[in-house]
């Protein structure tokens, strides 16, 4: 009876040995199975990014080259961002040669890859560029005979604006401050021409009200830079382009790294059958 | 007189327990067995696929920064591959170029015969070409890689 026992324990001990190993080859082989599949979708995730930053590294690079915009970013204590470009009050004069490299950069893609797909036509006019971490946005509006340059803050949170205004073949004939509120936040604005003009009207203002200075061209035409709710606004009527440059100075130094980013979606690098789909948009600095 | 084998009351207990055991042996053999195969069936190590997926992305983007690609010229790809790419790993690059307001495609083949007996990492990657002060796009081009272990 003993003996009958103990063969049962050793049977039913060795049968549970073997369960144990059975279950712990299957268990190991699915967690193998898993690993590859996990290394098989970084793989591709690596190979779509790849892709995809190629096609923004390319896009940023048209941009640069031939959008005439530029942008500086100083780094000290404090962040100060500057965007300098030509501005012309007739829309269909900016942007010809940018729109050219676009398209013939989009069609060379599609004739490589099918797995990119342009969701823009090209690249906005009007923009927006949004400068991060900051949350400021820089756009253009253009209306008959005119350009408007709009930086719209969601906080004040940096020291002030320094603008120039180079209005290089059209003579400036004055330069006046119709309006001024004074507070503690800095408003510069260099107005010169290619003519010897120098002129610089430096304020503390409230920037919440109405703080204005025209820069008046021979011929009647203005230049306006207008602060006001918070916000820088440009505006031009001259017939010739002229050069704005914006600095916004004082910038608080974040964790995050400054970037400028043209927040619109560009174009999509897409595996149907992946179901992977990834966004462009496209960072110029 | 021998008795017959199934007559069984307490007699035939050699029978009954030979086939238990082998039964048993059986059984233990088969879960061994099984046991085995899902050990020893996934023991090729991939681990390395998407680093060689890297190698090959890494490679491209540095011939691109160096501005060796703006070349596009065989023989000096070439010669910059052979320095950039370690000696057990082989390539084959695919450069595809179309010249800025033209629409002729151009194309030219470098490295190795793609092998098809082991993993071939491939991807690929867009370039612009640009004249020697950047301030002109000459050419857009696209680069396919593939690379191996050999």
């Amino acid at each position: 009876m003993v003996k009958m026992k103990k063969g049962y324990l050793l049977t039913l001990g060795t049968f549970m040995v073997l369960i144990i190993v059975f279950s712990l080859a299957i268990s190991l082989n699915r967690s193998v199975e898993m690993s590859k599949d996990r290394l098989g979708i970084i793989g591709i995730s690596d190979r779509v990014f790849d892709l995809s930053s190629s096609v923004e590294n390319g896009l940023e690079d048209i941009i640069k080259i031939y959008s005439g915009l530029d942008i500086a970013i100083e780094k000290n204590n404090k962040i100060n961002v500057s965007i300098t470009e030509d501005i012309s009050r007739v829309k269909d004069d900016w942007g010809i040669s940018l729109d050219e490299k676009i398209t013939e950069f989009k069609n060379f893609i599609s004739t490589q890859d099918k797995n990119i797909e342009f969701v823009t036509v090209s690249f906005d006019k009007e923009l927006p560029l949004e400068i991060m971490p900051y949350n400021i946005t820089y756009s253009r509006s253009w209306a008959t005979g005119q350009v408007t340059l709009k930086v719209i803050p969601k906080t004040i949170n940096f020291d002030g604006f320094e603008i120039l205004i180079n209005t290089n073949q059209e003579r400036i004939s004055q330069v006046n401050v119709p309006s001024l509120n004074p507070g503690s936040f800095k408003f510069i604005v260099k107005a010169v021409d290619n003519f010897g003009t120098n002129i610089v009207k430096e304020n503390n203002i409230d920037p919440e009200k109405t703080n204005q200075v025209h820069v008046n061209l021979v011929g009647g035409n203005q230049v306006k830079v207008t602060v006001k709710d918070n916000e820088l606004e440009v505006w031009t009527n001259s017939p010739e382009t002229i050069t704005s440059s914006i600095k916004i100075f004082g910038l608080p130094s974040l964790d995050n790294e400054v970037a400028i980013v043209y927040p619109k979606i560009f174009y999509n690098v897409t595996f149907p059958a992946l179901k992977i789909v990834k966004l462009g948009d496209i960072q110029l600095m | 007189m021998k008795k017959r084998s199934w007559n069984l009351v307490y007699g035939n207990k050699g029978f009954a327990f030979i086939l238990d055991s082998a039964l048993a042996v059986l059984l233990v053999i088969l879960l061994l067995t099984a046991s085995n195969i899902y050990i020893f069936k996934n023991t090729k190590d991939v681990s390395s696929n998407p680093q060689l997926s890297k190698t090959g992305s890494d490679i491209v983007t540095l011939l691109d920064n160096t501005k060796e690609l703006d070349t596009l010229n065989k023989n000096s790809i070439e010669a910059s591959m052979s320095d950039l790419i370690p000696e057990n790993y082989g390539y084959r690059f695919n450069i595809s170029w179309q010249k800025s307001g033209e629409q002729e495609i151009k194309s030219l083949e470098i490295g190795d015969i793609i092998p098809e007996d082991r993993f071939v990492a491939t991807g690929k990657k867009f370039f612009l070409v640009t004249n020697n002060d950047e301030t002109n796009i000459t050419d857009y081009g696209s680069t396919k890689y593939s690379i191996w272990l050999k």
